[in-house]
């Protein structure tokens, strides 16, 4: 049989779908969520530039409720700074994130309160997950006027921003500051509280949102991964960020698995910069990908 | 693998020249976080609204925050609006 008259494998419908767009256009709720995302970076770049910082963070801060932490946290290099227009003529990026935490931080610096809450409406909604996405969540239904409650099971709020973003890039405190603005709206915390059941709260808040982030570190599924000396690297960032740098024991020797931003190179970072080891401790990524400077 | 006392001692890894141990006394494993299994989110219930990385399956702070205001808008339409 020559492949001319090869009979057809793929159903007409099959080889239509195989042709398809490879990127489907956004629904309508997609298309507003990532409009929405987008901050208006000339317009509060202008109002720096106007000495106007207040209103700088108020164009940055309506768009994002946790302005000042993506202001450092967030991966600029391949975000707004990787799309700076400057770049395509060998230029530097404008400085986007270093100019928002300009503004956000004297937002913080000055205790201003650029939001109110809304009229009250008689409306409750609980929210599972004093995070970045429950807060955001929360304090716009303060603006609305909604009452809101916010379940957390840790002791403190901000999820991640908190307790797992590196320390270099994000502290404990300026992400406690930028959950206490939020909170000065009027919502409700609740801490230390472990929500066993949406459907519980169901019966009554008129509404529930939930935002509890992802789970523990992924198990490796090889022998020895229970060992003593054997942590997870969020454990790790947790105990260094809510501790005195000195109490978070490192080996002599460290092996980190896994190359990643957000916990391991954070981790090899704070294994070399630590003072808690008294000799010079290497450690090793042992990664699937080949290994890369960071 | 282990040491005398139990604890970790060494990684034992695949590389193109065979298989290798890294010596060393602590290992921290960063290989990303798993989802959450504590308890059933009711996705599909009209009045339960999700966001952040329990939605997305773990992306940045930004995206977390839009998450967070794009379900307050459709929380507050559902509650005013019915």
């Amino acid at each position: 049989m020559s492949v001319h008259d090869h009979p057809p494998v793929l159903t007409d419908e099959q080889l239509a779908a195989n042709f398809a767009d490879i990127a489907p256009p956004l629904t309508n709720d997609y298309a507003l969520l990532e409009a929405n995302k987008c901050l208006d970076v000339p317009a509060f770049i202008k109002k720096i530039a106007s000495g106007n910082l207040r209103g700088s963070a108020r164009v940055i801060l309506e768009a994002n409720p946790f302005g000042h932490s993506c202001a450092r946290a967030c991966p600029v290099e391949v975000l707004c700074e990787g799309a700076c227009v400057l770049n395509d003529r060998d230029e530097q990026p404008i400085k986007i994130a270093l100019l928002q935490r300009h503004a956000t931080d004297y937002v913080l610096e000055h205790k201003l309160k650029l939001f109110e809450p809304g009229a009250p409406t008689g409306r409750t909604v609980a929210i599972v997950g004093a995070g970045p996405a429950g807060l955001s969540c929360a304090r716009e239904l303060r603006r609305f006027g909604h009452a809101v409650t916010v379940f957390e099971s840790k002791s403190q709020a901000g999820g991640l921003n908190t307790y797992g973003i590196a320390e270099y890039k994000l502290k404990a405190d300026v992400a406690l500051a930028e959950v206490e603005d939020i909170l000065d709206l009027g919502v409700e915390l609740r801490t230390g509280v472990t929500v066993e059941s949406i459907e519980e709260l169901l019966t009554e808040y008129d509404a529930v949102f939930v935002g509890v982030g992802l789970g523990s570190t992924k198990r490796l599924g090889i022998p020895g991964e229970d060992l003593p000396g054997v942590i997870d690297a969020l454990t790790f960032i947790e105990h260094l960020k809510t501790h005195p740098y000195r109490d978070t024991k490192v080996g002599q020797r460290v092996v980190v698995i896994g190359a990643g931003t957000g916990a391991a190179r954070p981790t090899c970072r704070a294994i070399t910069t630590s003072t808690s080891s008294p000799n010079a401790t290497a450690v090793d990524f042992a990664s699937r990908r080949p290994r890369s400077a960071s | 693998m282990s040491n005398g006392n139990g604890a970790a001692a060494g990684v034992e890894v695949r590389t193109p020249l065979g298989n290798e141990v890294i010596p060393c006394d602590m290992v921290i494993v960063a290989i990303g976080q798993g989802e959450r299994d504590e308890f059933a989110i009711p996705r599909e219930h009209p009045k339960v609204f999700v966001g952040g990385d329990c939605a997305n399956g773990g992306a940045e702070i930004v995206n977390a925050a839009a998450e967070g205001v794009q379900a307050a808008k459709q929380i507050h339409e559902r509650l005013t609006n019915g």
